[in-house]
């Protein structure tokens, strides 16, 4: 394989800002579905935002996934203007405390340590506006950039 | 030599497409038919990152699902990809795996990784066509700042299917398909909707029922040098 091709374009992959996070999340209070889709959807939206409102100019795509041992639910946005497509398996009137939260985040224009930061504020914000307890268990971002095993 | 179909081959099928297009979707409606169908299909989900959260959602649907992360599939962690098909031959024998790779990944260099696993296990490596997901709804937006990556994958493809019709509109959906048209014109077209199950069945057979070449060195060279020029 050419190698130089190679690097050329997984440079351009780098052009993409990505953050990753892991979180256990605990509501004093139980949380039904519904409840929990509008966290989601509220957390996709403003952590969206505040990478846009400070220089991405794409998104990649904003994902979390919630998963507790009533059920699990999945919310994507890819396009700020229709908002997040949430889809879950909780049956009716199901409710939960304790759950575990992973985000993803992948945009253009900005590098990972601004989506991480914005990121991060973002979701602290939202999670205290539910009053929802959380502790990190994984963050990730990339600290060197993906070419760098290529020697680029 | 032909390759005749017996219970030693493993067929990959890889479904590509830049990140938003719908793969994760796709796959997992694609996975569920095919086990309907009665195949033994296993799923593999790369990330570049650490964490996998397109591996917990897949996981979530029951299916038999292994996650990559910590790098790109097709060079990074190649050989992690081939340890990994080894290991779901010996411990499940899938007729299919389904790829997702992480939306960086240069579909030809992720054959020649699959083909590393017929070094550790007595398997035969089969392809199926190499499918790209076009999202329709933000082609614009797509190709004024990643471009390059979009018309990558799309050059790769032997089947690009323009994704969200349901949401686009006609004037979308046909610049995607004159797109793909201009820059693989020996490449399937078909219009899908995943969000809605439109072109699942369809997927589902060509994964089953085609296959595409194996990986050779030329053939990624020349690729590789019609569109980055060099080489």
């Amino acid at each position: 394989m050419d190698e130089d091709v190679h690097i050329a374009m997984h440079r351009e992959a780098d052009e993409l800002g990505k953050f990753a996070t892991q979180l256990r999340v605990h509501a004093p209070k139980a949380m039904s579905r519904e409840e929990a889709a509008k966290v989601l959807g509220e957390l996709l939206t403003v952590v969206t935002k505040s990478c846009m409102d400070h220089g991405a100019d794409l998104v990649g795509h904003v994902k979390a996934f919630l998963k507790t041992t009533n059920g699990a639910m999945s919310a994507s946005l890819i396009d700020p203007q229709k908002g997040p497509n949430i889809t879950h398996d909780f049956g009716q009137g199901e409710t939960f405390q304790d759950a575990e939260l992973t985000m993803h985040v992948i945009v253009h224009g900005i590098w990972d340590p601004e989506v991480r930061e914005h990121s991060r504020e973002a979701i602290d914000a939202v999670l205290r506006k539910y009053d929802l307890h959380y502790e990190v268990i994984k963050d990730f971002y990339e600290k060197e950039k993906g070419v760098a095993h290529h020697g680029g | 030599m032909a390759i005749s179909r017996t219970s030693d081959v493993m067929k990959i099928a890889q479904i590509a497409g830049f990140l938003g297009s719908g793969k994760t979707t796709l796959l997992i409606e694609v996975a569920k038919e095919l086990v309907a169908r009665g195949k033994r299909v296993a799923i593999v989900v790369n990330d570049v990152g650490e964490i996998n959260v397109d591996f917990k959602i897949v996981e979530s649907y029951g299916l038999k699902a292994k996650e990559l992360s910590g790098g790109c599939i097709c060079c990074e962690i190649a050989g992690n990809f081939a340890n990994t098909l080894a290991l779901l031959w010996t411990s499940f024998k899938p007729d299919i795996v389904i790829v997702e790779p992480s939306g960086v990944a240069i579909p030809w260099g992720l054959k020649r990784a699959a083909e590393y696993s017929e070094a550790e296990v007595p398997v035969i490596i089969e392809h199926a066509p190499v499918i790209t997901l076009v999202d329709s709804t933000r082609i614009d937006t797509l190709l004024g700042t990643v471009r390059r990556l979009v018309v990558t994958q799309i050059r790769e493809a032997d089947v690009c299917l323009i994704n969200k019709v349901d949401a686009s509109d006609d004037a979308r959906i046909k610049r995607s398909e004159d797109l793909v048209k201009e820059i693989n014109p020996k490449c399937e077209l078909m219009r899908t909707s995943t969000h809605d199950g439109m072109g699942v069945k369809e997927v589902a057979d060509i994964i089953a029922e085609r296959t595409s070449s194996r990986y050779d060195e030329a053939v990624e060279r020349e690729l590789l040098r019609q569109q980055y020029g060099s080489g």
